[in-house]
């Protein structure tokens, strides 16, 4: 059953227009990590394309695009009654929208920086913290979203409108509001794979994961209560 | 276990300063309970109450004694066939149905849906996808959905839209044999030659309450009882106006240029008495027209008996 559900939510996924959208995007990583290789000093600039396209812009965007859409779609469209009026817990209904969601976002998200950071031959360990940066952004940004489209009209404006608005420039603002931000975290963790880098991110290791882990499970949950009282056309 | 398939006890559903369903208590059991009422009339948000698909403001409603908001396992008994068109898109027929038997538990979820679509006439080897067929197709498509599993308690909402008069009457059968079968088949429609078709007990809903229940033939009667105001365009509205003022069946009358105007409580009498009255008065008859003969307007009649 949740195997399923969760066929049945990546082929209403799965468009053309968003696997296009997000192709280019990932494309657009990859090409850029060609270019540094020839910068005066190659890995650090690598490394801040990772954190600023990958991690600011790649990973939550993916996670917007597709997560919005796990439900959103079938709320837009009123096709989320034929799945409602099935004998399924709610959780593995929302579990299957999620898990769906994770498995668009990740190619996008999370395999294509890394490709890119391999291309500009970037050491093991930068790979794998760099990979876990990105896994566990997307976790929390797709949770988010996919709550997000079961509870507001128009979530890809909404949700752009938070990564933009909230997660880019208020974020940005002061270091109190920006340990708010899922980014922060995200990069928190990215960090510790690149000593060189000059930028210092304030959150240690630990609690970085902590904070990760808590907004995908508090989404997941804030989500699987937003199904349970969802008002179904 | 209870014996009605539905309770609904004191159910009010409001959005906002909306009303859109008052006090409405019923149970409903085996067979065929069709929803009649206008369009507006809280007909389809007793339907989302029943399925679970809203919650009530205020009241209980329990579908094989459990909440359906709070049990999803109680979906395993029902299915619906909503009123949208929309159906999951970028899939076939087989494979809509298909899923739709996986999340019920049905043990063999391709034979099931696979016979379940070829009971409403669709070819279950199609490869189109939905979104390539007609509203009558997915109308079928969707009945085929909520039978897979064979379902205690069927619930259709708008059932014959967009289906030909052929498909119509196989749907009919169709439901028509499940409620001989003992199950609970509960239709909405606006449509009262529909519901004759179906030959149901009737809840008649109008703005938001329950304006009356019981069989179709009692409905019938109720409606029939009720005054009737009927223009009769003529070639000389005086004279024939001036004959009809002293008939027991006529209750108020108005004389328009070029009609006469009439409440009648006793429509068959009227009928005989308009009859002769013209042959007596030498008036030549042009139209007889039921100026309240439309749904809205029995709808309302029985609201206002009622409150």
């Amino acid at each position: 059953m949740f195997v399923s559900l969760i066929r049945l939510f990546l082929r209403t996924l799965a468009t053309r227009g968003r696997i296009a959208v997000l192709g280019l995007l990932a494309l657009g990583m990859v090409g850029l990590a060609l270019l540094t290789g020839a910068a005066d000093e190659p890995q650090l600039d690598t490394w801040r394309l990772f954190s600023l396209y990958a991690l600011g812009g790649l990973v939550p965007v993916a996670s917007l695009v597709m997560g919005s859409s796990a439900f959103g779609d079938l709320v837009d469209d009123r096709t989320l009654v034929h799945l409602w009026l099935r004998p399924v817990k709610r959780p593995i209904l929302f579990g299957a929208a999620w898990v769906a969601t994770m498995t668009m976002v990740v190619p996008f998200a999370v395999i294509a920086p890394i490709v890119a950071l391999v291309v500009a031959g970037m050491p093991t360990r930068t790979l794998f913290i760099g990979a876990a940066s990105a896994l566990l952004g997307a976790c929390a940004y797709s949770a988010v979203f996919v709550s997000l489209g079961l509870r507001v009209r128009r979530a890809l404006a909404w949700g752009l409108a938070y990564i933009l608005i909230w997660e880019g420039a208020v974020a940005n603002a002061g270091a109190g509001l920006a340990k708010l931000a899922i980014r922060l975290s995200t990069r928190s963790i990215a960090h510790r794979g690149f000593e060189g880098g000059e930028i210092r991110y304030p959150l240690p290791t630990i609690t970085a994961v902590i904070v990760l882990v808590s907004v995908t499970l508090c989404a997941l949950i804030i989500g699987n209560r937003w199904l349970k009282r969802a008002e179904v056309a | 276990m209870t014996a009605s398939a539905v309770e609904f006890t004191g159910v009010s559903k409001w959005f906002g300063p909306v009303v859109a369903v008052s006090d409405v208590t019923f149970s409903i059991g085996p067979g065929i309970t069709s929803l009649l009422g206008p369009n507006g009339a809280g007909k389809s948000t007793v339907m989302r109450l029943l399925c679970g698909l809203t919650a009530p403001s205020s009241g209980t409603v329990k579908v094989f004694g459990t909440d359906p908001r709070s049990d999803p396992g109680v979906f395993v008994k029902l299915g619906l066939v909503p009123q949208q068109e929309s159906v999951i898109e970028p899939v076939t027929c087989l494979r809509f149905v298909t899923i739709a038997a996986q999340l019920s538990g049905v043990p063999n979820p391709e034979q099931a849906a696979a016979d379940a679509v070829r009971l409403v006439e669709l070819d279950p080897t199609d490869t189109r996808p939905l979104s390539t067929y007609s509203k009558g197709m997915r109308q079928r498509v969707k009945v085929a959905a909520a039978v897979v599993h064979e379902p205690q308690m069927l619930v259709l909402d708008e059932p014959l839209n967009g289906l030909d008069p052929r498909q119509r009457a196989r749907m009919i059968d169709l439901f028509q044999s499940m409620g001989t079968d003992g199950r609970s088949v509960v239709v909405t429609s606006h449509v009262l030659e529909e519901v004759e078709r179906f030959g149901s007990r009737i809840l008649l809903i109008a703005e938001g309450r329950l304006a009356a229940e019981g069989e179709f033939t009692e409905i019938r009667a109720l409606m029939d009882d009720r005054p009737l105001r009927i223009r009769v365009r003529c070639s000389d509205p005086r004279t024939l106006g001036s004959r009809l003022i002293s008939s027991p069946s006529v209750s108020t009358l108005a004389v328009e240029p070029d009609a006469v105007v009439v409440d009648t409580i006793d429509a068959p009498t009227f009928r005989r008495e308009l009859a002769k009255a013209c042959v007596e008065t030498n008036v030549r008859l042009r139209e007889i027209l039921p100026l309240d003969d439309d749904l809205e307007s029995v709808f309302r009649y029985l609201v206002a008996r009622r409150y």
